[in-house]
């Protein structure tokens, strides 16, 4: 079909309806949907999707309120852990805020229950008796690794009240490389707040955060699939595509998000090299 | 839908800047902690690259943190060393922070245009310069 832009007044061809942007000026725009049945076109619409599916009804949490909250919350953590492909295809793109919100709430309350769990499991009295059961070095210095794992309580205090904050900003971290290589291979179609969407609900895993030993690991790559899910349902990229720009981050961000284990295994390792 | 080629008349989306202003801020917060922070000192220096740990080569985000420190701290020369690639982005970041800025302002700079031919190029440019940045952090490693 053809459109016109309503800023530079260009006409385009596309295939779809809906948010994208001007290819001549880049300028967000709507194409209302012709079909019957298609969605009207006025800018709080819901949009259609990359398959052409109209009005997509909104996940739960897009409508907690007249779901409620915890009910909403809780059902969108449990379709996106096992019926993904149901809840991306209810994404309603536009709600960033929503998205934001549910990624950066279900990461921050379960890492915040994650760090207390573990100060209440790995009291330094524990610690010593673990590392003294161990063949250390001489040379080991076990009260550095100690301070190290098991800060003072006001860092302790400090390093939970910042937990948001860290949470917001690895969230729109690993949103942006992985719309940047969407953008790099030419398969994020319907702009960042879409890739925005598939990555705050491929927060859900985290709840497994909390899990002694192996919840971290377990919802890292949990995160990464469902992340490579919402962006082929999403931007309807291939599942090459899909796979690449979930991967490529972790590749890229390599330092920034193997996280604390990693922090902690170098920290343990230049201690006992010293 | 649309079969005559009649032209429809497209909407101008809602261009509420949020996303742009929360991912502004939180550069800015970036430059700043990394500028802030003492990198080369307990406990930050335990911080260690696994990626570098394993293998010994940098991981493609080798030497961002000092970059962001460097361009901080206005020493542009330290940050190209540290990561030619991370100091574009640190530099570039608040150069759209200052966009992001304007536009609250009311001032709207023209978006650059790029057609399908040259988004390509630019496309193979952007990955031949990954791949550029890599090997030079990667050769200051080895030195």
């Amino acid at each position: 079909m053809l459109a016109r832009c309503p800023s530079c007044r260009n006409t385009f061809s596309t295939d779809l309806p809906g948010r994208q942007n001007c290819p001549v000026c880049g300028k967000p725009l709507l194409v209302p949907d012709q079909r019957p049945g298609g969605a009207a076109g006025p800018p709080d619409a819901p949009t259609t999707d990359v398959a052409g599916h109209p009005s997509p009804p909104g996940t739960p949490w897009e409508r907690r309120s007249e779901l409620g909250f915890p009910k909403a919350w809780a059902s969108t953590v449990a379709q996106a852990l096992f019926e993904p492909s149901r809840l991306f295809a209810a994404v309603r793109i536009e709600r960033t805020a929503a998205h934001v919100g549910f990624a950066v709430l279900t990461g921050t309350a379960f890492s915040i229950c994650n760090q207390l769990l573990a100060r209440a499991l790995y009291s330094p009295a524990r610690m010593r008796r673990m590392l003294a059961t161990a063949a250390i070095p001489p040379a080991f210095d076990v009260e550095t690794v100690i301070r190290f794992v098991h800060p003072r309580p006001a860092i302790f205090l400090a390093l939970l009240a910042a937990t948001p904050l860290v949470m917001l900003a690895g969230f729109y971290l690993n949103a942006l490389v992985t719309h940047g290589f969407g953008l790099l291979i030419g398969q994020a179609r319907r702009g960042f707040p879409a890739t925005l969407a598939a990555c705050a609900y491929a927060y859900a895993p985290l709840v497994l955060l909390p899990v002694p030993a192996c919840g971290s690991a377990i919802a890292i790559v949990w995160l990464a699939v469902l992340t490579g899910i919402g962006l082929k349902h999403v931007h309807g990229m291939g599942t090459a595509g899909a796979a690449a720009s979930v991967l490529v981050p972790y590749l890229v961000l390599c330092c920034a998000s193997c996280g604390l284990g990693f922090v902690l295994f170098g920290a343990m390792m230049r201690a006992i090299l010293q | 839908m649309n079969p005559e080629g009649e032209v429809i008349e497209a909407l101008p989306a809602p261009s509420l800047p949020g996303n742009a202003l929360t991912i502004s801020v939180l550069h800015l917060l970036a430059l700043a902690i990394a500028g802030l922070l003492p990198l080369d000192a307990p406990p930050l220096s335990f911080l260690a690259c696994p990626f570098r740990a394993a293998t010994g080569l940098p991981c493609l985000g080798c030497g961002c943190l000092h970059a962001f420190a460097a361009v901080a701290h206005l020493d542009l020369g330290a940050a190209f060393v540290a990561n030619p690639l991370g100091s574009l982005v640190a530099i570039g970041g608040a150069g759209f922070a200052l966009r992001t800025a304007l536009r609250l302002c009311g001032v709207h700079l023209a978006t650059p245009r790029m057609g399908p031919a040259r988004a390509r190029f630019a496309r193979i440019a952007i990955a031949v310069a990954v791949l550029a940045n890599w090997c030079f952090v990667a050769s200051r490693v080895a030195r």
